[in-house]
């Protein structure tokens, strides 16, 4: 079974990204911020799902964060975000792919799919 | 030169006069004109270059006092009459090509023409051999011979014969030898000491070599007596006969040996008495004496005067007696026909002298006829030169006054010259604008002439000019209200002689108009400038501030001082230095005006948004002179831009939050009822995503317009082929229109380098609106045709189409086209309006083509560029 750790502050969304990957048959692990990344306070995944606007560090510096270091630099990493240039930041932080908010379910279960 | 060179400075300079001459006629024209090329001059030292020589060209012409000192004339020494009275004459190698008898008659020619004493200056190989008589050497090396001052011998005849020939007139005996006694004049020492020697001194005669007397004392007289026949000169025949004998022989010898011969003890019969004297010839023996040559006779009585001739007469023996009377007889008789015999040959050679004496009289009067006759010829042929010239300037002179004349009467200023005592001497027709001056005013006064001036120190102003020799200047008004610059300046004629003023009026009234209107539209200007909200400020060409308005100034918030001279780099981010500068050069380069929206730096550092408008001003011939700006503060607007930016980024994102988990919530629904397989709960599900799709829709248009607002549309071209997307949005929209049948006609087209997904939105959008407008559903034609420079995609429907009105605006924001068989309440009225901006932002076309009932083809075109053929 494939990890995959999602850092997303909406509670709704976190909440029902962490349903639909589950249901396509992931294991998924959750933060609200992206403090616990920083920390090293997990397990690396198989894919991160980062959320652009995090409370605290932003997602996009935690992308990089995970670029620059040994262990994480060769895990996927896909950027969420209602921006709609999040792709050119996306490309910019390093990040393999991205979703743009609202996205339909098979959208993003492609993507994860694609990377894993 | 160098006569005038040694003249110059000499308080009474001689008058030098030169005469040039030569045989050849071209020669002469030559030397008149006073050229001479550049390797003639070569020998001359600069300063006389300088000084005597005026530079034409590249030859050199003589300065007009040397050449006006030199006559020119065609003149053969040999055959012409000569000139006469000369200083020097220096003829220097020419003397080579001649024989001797020629050169003989060429030094007695240059004799008669020196003055006594004066100068023959020859070549370095000739000389006066053969005229030692005419000639003592001055300077031997440089062959300068001097003139002697004697008399001169018969003078050569020019071979040019006479045109007339007068029959020499025979002149009868010379009988009366009463010489009438000189006039009593006042006697200098010299002549005292002459005539107290003549009293006291022995009678003597001088003679020439040819025996000829040429002075003779006052009582030599007695021992000569005058013959019949012609008068003759020569001693030996004035001689009284007792005398002959002894004097021919002693002058003779005196000749033969240079020495002094005295005869001793000569009787002579004086009429009265008999006398014994003795003959002293003394001839001039020094070398280099003026008198060279000459002889002096000297008659002295002798002391022992009758003694010996009675001792003579007292030893008589009678035979002897006989005989010696015999001989004495024969020897009178002797004598006489020896005498008679000379006497003829004399008289013959008298007469034949005398033919030739009167011939030659008329030929030296014929002569000195041509000389004069050749001097008048070349002074001729000079006056005929100078009144050539005299022509020309003439000429010159007409035309330079005809041009004068017109300029006098094409100006219209007016003119008036006066005199030093302000009398009227030249006025021109603009003048009489202010002095009525009729021709007939000429030489009157001017204060004499009414004028319409409104000023009354005219004549003050031309007494200043006068004694100061400064211009006034002044602006004067005539009672009619024309206004006039008068000058008043001194009349420097061309030797720089004060000679009146020149008064000038120049009229201005036309100008003052116009000063005036600009003054007065320059205030009117000012006071716009001053009150109107913006600020407007000039800029030069550098970028420095000319001007500031007060409105400037306060937002800006420095004084009007401190800004002047201050660049709008000074003002500007340094981030913006750059494109500033950019734009700043373009505007000057298409001198057009243009519109910015900028920020500036204020004077506490704070940041001034302003729209600014820059407008080139040119000058007349349309080369950009500055730059005038009209700034409006926008900040407040900026300001409140950034809000409601940071509103719509924040709500579209705040509003996307929940979007996103509601979709994803009601998608995970759907799949879930889909396989519990209760359907009518499905299609409600399905209903309410496709809501939430319009949410999300009507979220991204309200974003995107937000974003053309600001111009933050950013695009993301890439290379890709069109008819590959067109093909991909036809499918999807198919998907969602059952009722339609979109069908593709797609031409082979070029790959275009563009923002795929934002021509994906445009595509999308003509597709949705062909698919809204044409309720009743069919077909949906989508082409694609390459144009050569580009590609051009054409969706056409057959549904209701639109008016004219519908379709000039249906690319305007908000608009919405409102009509009763379409359902529109959905929609923001932004979908064309964002694809106009997408297009526009890629350079392309965009249009459509309309008539109501026969549906709508919308169409874009996208440019190819170097990019897309690449790819």
């Amino acid at each position: 079974m494939k990890n995959i750790i999602i850092a997303e502050d909406d509670p709704a969304i976190q909440d029902v990204t962490k349903l639909i990957l589950e249901k396509a048959g992931y294991h998924v692990a959750t933060f609200p911020n992206g403090e616990p990344l920083l920390k090293h306070e997990y397990e690396i995944p198989d894919v991160f799902i980062l959320d652009k606007l995090l409370p605290g560090v932003d997602g996009l510096d935690i992308c990089r964060y995970l670029k620059s270091k040994e262990e994480t630099r060769d895990i996927p990493v896909i950027m969420l975000s209602a921006s709609p240039n999040i792709n050119t930041l996306a490309k910019d932080a390093g990040a393999d792919d991205f979703l743009e908010k609202p996205f339909k379910i098979q959208d993003l279960i492609n993507i994860v799919q694609k990377h894993c | 030169m160098v006569c005038a060179e040694k003249t110059m400075g000499m308080t009474d300079a001689p008058k030098v006069q030169i005469f040039a001459t030569d045989i050849d006629e071209q020669a002469i024209t030559q030397a008149r004109e006073g050229f001479y090329t550049l390797n003639d001059a070569a020998d001359v030292s600069p300063e006389r270059l300088s000084r005597f020589f005026n530079k034409e060209g590249n030859r050199y012409r003589i300065r007009r006092e040397i050449r006006e000192m030199i006559l020119f004339a065609n003149h053969n020494f040999i055959k012409d009459p000569p000139f006469s009275r000369l200083d020097l004459v220096a003829c220097r190698n020419v003397l080579i090509y001649l024989n001797r008898t020629a050169q003989e008659r060429v030094m007695e020619t240059f004799h008669f023409a020196l003055n006594p004493s004066g100068f023959l200056f020859l070549g370095s190989s000739e000389s006066v051999d053969g005229s030692h008589d005419l000639y003592t050497a001055y300077n031997k090396e440089y062959r300068i011979y001097k003139s002697r001052s004697i008399a001169p011998r018969a003078y050569p005849i020019p071979e040019s014969i006479p045109a007339l020939r007068y029959e020499t007139p025979k002149i009868e005996a010379y009988t009366n030898d009463i010489v009438p006694p000189p006039a009593m004049e006042r006697l200098t020492f010299g002549d005292l000491h002459q005539q107290l020697l003549e009293e006291y001194g022995p009678p003597s005669l001088v003679v020439n070599e040819e025996y000829e007397i040429v002075h003779l004392s006052e009582r030599a007289g007695r021992y000569l007596q005058v013959t019949g026949g012609e008068p003759s000169k020569n001693l030996l025949k004035l001689i009284k006969d007792e005398l002959r004998l002894e004097l021919r022989s002693a002058l003779y010898q005196a000749v033969q040996r240079h020495s002094a011969v005295d005869a001793k003890g000569l009787k002579v019969n004086l009429g009265d008495r008999i006398e014994t004297i003795d003959i002293h010839v003394r001839p001039v023996l020094r070398d280099g004496d003026k008198a060279m040559g000459f002889i002096l006779v000297l008659f002295e009585r002798s002391e022992s005067d009758t003694a010996t001739t009675e001792v003579i007469v007292s030893s008589d023996e009678p035979v002897a007696r006989h005989l010696e009377d015999e001989l004495i007889r024969l020897k009178a008789q002797l004598r006489i026909s020896a005498e008679q015999h000379e006497f003829h040959i004399e008289e013959l050679k008298a007469s034949n002298e005398e033919l030739q004496a009167m011939n030659e009289e008329l030929r030296s009067a014929a002569e000195e006829l041509e000389t004069s006759r050749e001097e008048l010829q070349s002074i001729n042929e000079e006056l005929r030169t100078v009144n050539q010239e005299l022509k020309i300037k003439i000429e010159e002179t007409s035309l330079s006054s005809n041009n004068l004349q017109n300029l006098i009467n094409s100006t219209n200023i007016g003119t008036i010259f006066l005199d030093q005592r302000f009398r009227i001497v030249l006025y021109t027709p603009a003048a009489r604008e202010i002095f009525n001056l009729i021709p007939a005013d000429y030489g009157r006064l001017l204060s004499d002439i009414t004028h319409r001036l409104e000023y009354e120190d005219l004549l003050k102003d031309a007494e200043v000019v006068l004694s100061t020799l400064q211009t006034v200047e002044r602006e004067v008004t005539t009672t009619e209200g024309s206004t006039y610059i008068m000058r008043i300046l001194p009349y420097r004629t061309a030797e720089d002689r004060i000679s009146g003023v020149v008064v000038t009026f120049n009229d201005i009234t036309a100008r003052m108009k116009i000063e005036y209107a600009q003054r007065e539209s320059e205030e009117k200007f000012r006071v716009i400038v001053n009150q109107t909200p913006v600020g407007i400020c000039g800029i030069d060409l550098d970028a420095n501030f000319t001007f500031a308005n007060q409105r400037l100034c306060q937002r800006l918030g420095y004084n009007e001082s401190e800004i002047i001279g201050k660049n709008l780099e000074q003002l500007t981010y340094a981030e913006d230095v750059d494109d500033n500068i950019r734009l700043f050069r373009q505007i000057i380069m298409d001198k057009r005006s243009f519109e910015v929206e900028k920020r500036l730096i204020r004077k506490d550092h704070s940041t001034m948004w302003a729209n600014i408008s820059m407008s080139v001003i040119s000058n007349p011939v349309g080369k950009p002179q500055s730059v005038l700006a009209v700034l409006q503060d926008i900040s407040e607007r900026k300001a409140l831009d950034q809000q409601k930016e940071e509103f719509m980024t924040i709500a579209s994102h705040e509003l996307k939050t929940p979007v996103t988990s509601i979709k994803a919530y009601v998608e995970l629904l759907q799949r879930m009822l889909e396989d519990t397989n209760e359907t009518e709960h499905v299609v409600m599900v399905q209903k309410l995503n496709k809501q939430v799709d319009r949410l999300t829709e009507l979220i991204r248009s309200l974003l995107d317009t937000t974003r053309i607002v600001k111009g933050k549309l950013q695009l993301q071209p890439e290379t890709f082929d069109l008819n590959e997307l067109v093909k991909e949005t036809a499918e999807e929209l198919q998907r969602v229109a059952p009722k339609h049948t979109i069908k593709l006609e797609l031409d082979r087209v070029l790959n275009v380098f563009a923002d795929r997904e934002r021509i994906g939105q445009v595509l999308i959008n003509f597709l949705s609106n062909a698919i809204r407008y044409s309720p009743a559903g069919g077909d949906i034609v989508v082409s694609s045709v390459d144009e050569g420079d580009g590609a051009i995609v054409r969706v056409r429907d057959f549904g209701i189409g639109m008016t004219k009105e519908v379709k000039e605006r249906v690319f305007e924001r908000f608009y919405r086209y409102n009509d009763a068989r379409i359902n529109t309440s959905s929609g923001l009225g932004l979908g064309l309006y964002i694809a106009a901006e997408i297009l526009q932002q890629h350079q392309g076309a965009i249009g459509v083509e309309s008539q109501p009932g026969d549906g709508a083809m919308f169409y874009f075109k996208l440019f190819y560029d170097h990019k897309s053929q690449e790819g």
